[in-house]
């Protein structure tokens, strides 16, 4: 293993700087990307731009949980805790209950295009509360995360770069794993909706609605 | 119980955490292999549905 800064209450849990904030990083990034392709559904109106926001929430919503989980680990042996009271945990929290809430938003909707615009504009919402959340709370306020509330950030010990020599990597290896996955189930999801159009052309052909006098 | 949690999280932060690190790299890739293996089921699915 490589070596890595050494602090009294991390010691080898250190590392997992390599698995943990890449998590969150590639989270935002593709709600971010969520964001966007929310935006240009509501300018082009293309519904396929609808699929790609939503998957890319999807993929994100199961970072973020991986994200909690190991946070939640690290934090039991690191504070004490499983999930202390932090405003980071506490605003992660609350964002993972707004996409879960866009979730249930889509599935009250039978109708497809007013699905797509409303689930948008509550996209486009959630995102904009979610960035001051996560990333701007916490730097205010008393904080247990390094970097935030005052507290110095792994950057100021880690002088022979041995945190950042992975962890940079990892930001975009995670952030590409993610995308890989999203353009999977977008292609799938694709798929599944050519194969409902052909059966419901396949029973109005066998089952005509009107009549022959 | 709770005393057992405690001797493990005694044990496990008497040995410099590496543990903490195992659990962690086990969730994330438990995590993807979980969320794989589901869109494959639903490949499973499609293919199914194609062939009827």
């Amino acid at each position: 293993m490589s070596p890595v800064p050494r602090l009294p209450i991390l010691h080898e849990s250190i590392r997992n700087t390599f698995f943990h904030p890449p998590l969150w990083i590639a989270m935002m990034v593709m709600l971010l990307s969520s964001a966007i392709f929310s935006v240009r559904y509501l300018l082009k109106g293309h519904l396929g731009d609808d699929l790609i926001a939503v998957e890319l929430a999807n993929t994100a919503i199961l970072f973020g949980v991986l994200g909690c989980i190991t946070g939640s680990v690290w934090a039991f042996f690191a504070w004490g805790a499983l999930w202390p009271n932090d405003p980071k945990t506490n605003g992660v929290a609350v964002s993972m209950l707004m996409y879960l809430a866009y979730f249930i938003l889509r599935s009250s909707f039978d109708d497809e295009l007013r699905r797509a615009r409303i689930s948008a504009v509550y996209n486009i919402f959630a995102f904009a509360v979610f960035i001051p959340l996560i990333l701007i709370l916490p730097r205010l306020t008393d904080s247990l995360h390094p970097g935030n509330g005052g507290n110095p950030g792994f950057n100021s010990y880690d002088s022979d770069h041995s945190i950042k020599m992975i962890i940079r990597p990892a930001f975009v290896g995670f952030t590409l794993l993610g995308f890989w996955i999203t353009q999977l189930r977008i292609r799938l999801r694709r798929l599944e909706n050519k194969l409902d159009e052909s059966e419901e052309a396949q029973k109005t052909a066998a089952f005509p609605t009107e009549l022959p006098h | 119980m709770y005393q057992l949690i405690d001797l493990l999280t005694k044990a496990l932060r008497e040995d410099g955490k590496i543990w903490v690190v195992t659990v962690v790299v086990a969730v994330v890739l438990l995590g993807w292999l979980y969320y794989l293996l589901r869109i494959g089921s639903r490949v499973n699915k499609l293919q199914l549905r194609i062939k009827r």
